[in-house]
């Protein structure tokens, strides 16, 4: 399947490990060029030299904490004027601490929020400029299967992916004149250190089969894809 | 499950080249890269749902 990504430009961020990780090797397969980033200035230099070796493309590290208000905008710009466009972003940000529902604090809400809703708001905020100069622009936030099905001990990820949802499925519509599409890739468990780290088990998903479809979401075949929530969860979800 | 809609209730301008064509999109959902992707409806309708 030609996905139509060869010499695109994609960034994809908290991209140096994980579901992020998977994306930008997933994209970078397919013949586009790649910025990275990720907290570790060593992981994501390390990251970017291996999908450049093994791919290929160009391959852009910008180490920084996508959290930081500033950062969104700091590496949108960062990659439009390495590559000179921008076509594909790819949204994402490492998840809250598990915690219950009736456990959270206000500053663990303000976090999660910050985390998981405003710093997507940010990039693609940031991204639209540049985005609406593409022919293939294309925006997928990786989020959760949790905005369909909430996960009991992870509140603060369930309550900031839903209001992340909302935000998107109406920004879609505002997006539409420029032809730029917007979606949501919800992943269920994967193989991940995250998932490892907070102790979840069950049957997994290969992160690198949910890299491809999200490299798809931002595929030329998917140019009539847009304001939807893509569950890649090996059927787990249970609801309509 | 692939859900579209006839191309002239679109009523944007959403790259009209591919309105009302679903077979690309189905492409993903028959590849090998579909393994963990079940029991899921994908709107291929230009932001057409409201819901």
């Amino acid at each position: 399947m030609d996905l139509g990504l060869t010499e695109r430009v994609a960034l994809v961020t908290a991209s140096s490990r994980g579901l992020g990780l998977a994306c930008a090797e997933a994209l970078a397969g397919e013949g586009a060029h790649v910025a990275v980033t990720g907290r570790s200035a060593d992981r994501v230099h390390m990251v970017a030299n291996q999908i450049r070796e093994i791919t290929g493309v160009e391959v852009l590290g910008l180490p920084g904490d996508i959290t930081d208000p500033d950062e969104p905008a700091r590496v949108v710009e960062a990659t439009a004027a390495h590559f000179g466009r921008l076509d594909v972003l790819v949204a994402n940000a490492g998840g809250p601490p598990a915690a219950r529902a009736l456990e959270v604090t206000d500053e663990q809400v303000n976090e999660a929020v910050n985390a998981n809703l405003l710093t997507t708001i940010r990039l693609i905020r940031a991204a639209i400029p540049h985005l609406a100069a593409s022919d293939q622009a294309r925006i997928c936030a990786i989020t959760s299967s949790s905005v369909l099905q909430p996960i009991p001990m992870l509140a603060l990820s369930n309550l900031a992916r839903v209001g992340l949802w909302g935000w998107a499925k109406t920004a879609a519509q505002d997006l539409l004149p420029q032809g730029i599409t917007l979606n949501l890739a919800c992943p269920g468990l994967h193989a991940t250190d995250r998932v490892k780290n907070l102790g979840m088990s069950g049957p997994a998903g290969d992160p690198g089969d949910f890299g491809r479809a999200v490299a798809f979401l931002c595929s030329s075949s998917a140019s009539f894809i847009t304001g939807t929530t893509m569950l890649i969860d090996g059927g787990s979800t249970l609801g309509l | 499950m692939v859900c579209n809609r006839p191309a002239t209730s679109v009523p944007t301008a959403l790259d009209a080249a591919h309105r009302g064509d679903p077979a690309r999109a189905v492409e993903l959902l028959l590849s090998d890269a579909a393994s963990y992707i079940t029991g899921v409806t994908v709107p291929v309708d230009g932001g057409w749902f409201a819901t």
